[in-house]
């Protein structure tokens, strides 16, 4: 038995979900590596020990088995090498900066039409709820694009984006109505699957330069069982609409709350992407990751785990981690980036990263130039997902 | 042609060792790492083909 700090929080607690970071305190303070018993893991809060565990694949795995019972089959999230990097390679290029500069125009006009109609309620006084009616419509309108969807059936695809974001939530919530946020998300994750192989299968005959087409074309895509590249398509749609959304969520709450350094932003629009980083770094959407000991003796903060241990990977507490960063409880927009860990670390490191910085920078400068002075104009709803924590509704009004 | 990296604002994703494994490796936190800062004379693409794929954009070429 190892010989560590013990410390059992309940995260369930609805305050945890509300604010996270005393509880993230109380570990770190207890310790580098620190013992659940309750849920018999292994808790970890430092910055360099979390990217530590992230980039070594060798020894340590993520529960490669939800991720396959959630999408029908196994996403590129789910592989090791040399497979990862052969599937993850059909849409790298698609993902880089400079190809994803192609897209800004596209990106424009969705962010204008969505913020527009929203902003005007909120001028005329009323205050609308900015989850549903903007931050998830922007990158679900995006990847809708993205992946070629024909207009006539976005409505239904955002119905099943927006199901799946309550998936998450449902598994949070105890009780018939958690399960009927779970059977709706399941079954919402199953018609996108069927909806997107019939897709696949268009492609073939019609192929497109979409991200549907570029998987279902690619010489990588031969080597693929047909629910893999559904699974890797349903998982994009999942794993990139409500994350951004929750990110632009933090963004309006964060500045909102610092009225200051909104106006910096405002007055000099080049300070906006190491804005967004700042505000990803103070408020992380992914609390934490879970990774599972391959082999006895895998190293985490100087402590050597047993096979099969399971390791809490907080990056919300490792984005804060006095050691990298000078006061890391306060947002500072102005801060000089230095990396955090908000998009993960290493071989799994988030493939989307780059349109999620994109589209919100897009989105942040047409919310100053239409909005600049929205307030938070009652509580915000923190919907009980603890994992992929944010705002799932806030109600948004202005001064002016 | 002289690559720098900013080892600081790496997020050791790999995909410059991949693009060109003989100018980047990586360290045993997987932070990126030069082999060498001295492009070879046709190595130049490679390189090229790194800084597009590294998602945190922190390879540049100092001439």
């Amino acid at each position: 038995m190892l010989d560590l700090p013990v410390l059992s929080p309940d995260f369930d607690d609805p305050a945890f979900v509300t604010d996270p970071y005393p509880v993230l305190e109380e570990i770190r303070a207890a310790g580098p590596v620190v013992y659940h018993a309750g849920r018999r893991c292994y808790m970890i809060t430092g910055y360099r020990d979390v990217a530590r565990v992230f980039g070594n694949a060798r020894q340590f795995v993520s529960d490669n088995e939800a991720f396959i019972r959630l999408f029908g089959g196994a996403t590129m999230e789910a592989l090791d090498n040399p497979r990862h990097d052969q599937v993850r390679s059909v849409w790298a290029r698609d993902f880089q900066r400079g190809p994803l500069e192609q897209q800004r125009d596209l990106i424009r006009g969705v962010v204008a039409d969505t913020v527009s109609a929203f902003a005007g309620a909120v001028r005329a006084g009323e205050t609308p709820d900015a989850v549903h009616g903007m931050t998830r419509q922007v990158p679900t309108k995006v990847i809708a694009h993205l992946l070629d969807i024909p207009a006539s059936d976005f409505r239904q695809f955002a119905g099943w984006s927006d199901a799946m974001c309550d998936l998450l939530r449902g598994h949070h919530m105890p009780g018939p109505e958690g399960q009927a946020y779970v059977d709706r998300g399941m079954r919402a994750t199953a018609e996108l699957n069927a909806y997107i192989a019939a897709e696949v299968d268009k492609r073939r005959r019609s192929p497109g330069t979409d991200l549907i087409g570029t998987m279902a074309n690619s010489p990588v895509a031969e080597t693929m069982a047909a629910d893999e590249i559904v699974a890797n398509n349903t998982q994009m749609v999942f794993a990139g609409n409500e994350t951004t959304s929750k990110l632009m969520g933090y963004v309006l709450i964060a500045l909102a709350e610092h009225p200051d350094q909104r106006a910096a932003l405002r007055a000099d629009r080049s300070l906006i992407p190491r804005a967004i980083e700042e505000i990803h770094r103070w408020t992380s959407v992914l609390v934490y990751n879970l990774k599972f000991a391959r082999e006895d003796g895998a190293p985490v903060a100087g402590v050597e785990l047993p096979k099969d241990s399971t390791v809490m990977c907080f990056q919300a507490a490792a984005n804060r981690d006095p050691s990298r960063w000078e006061n890391p409880s306060v947002l500072d927009v102005t801060r000089e980036p230095r990396q955090h860990i908000g998009f993960g670390f290493g071989m799994h490191s988030c493939l989307g990263m780059n349109l999620a910085r994109l589209e919100i920078e897009v989105w942040l400068n047409r919310m100053l130039d239409e909005l600049p002075d929205w307030t938070i104009a009652g509580d915000v709803d923190w919907g009980g997902n603890w994992m992929v924590r944010g705002p799932a509704g806030i109600p948004l009004g202005t001064d002016r | 042609m002289k690559i720098v990296v900013d080892r600081d604002k790496c997020v050791g994703s790999g995909a410059c060792v991949l693009a060109a494994p003989r100018v980047f490796g990586q360290d045993e936190d997987g932070i990126v790492e030069l082999s060498s800062a001295e492009v070879e004379p046709g190595g130049e693409r490679e390189v090229r083909d790194a800084i597009d794929a590294c998602p945190a954009a922190v390879i540049e070429i100092a001439y």
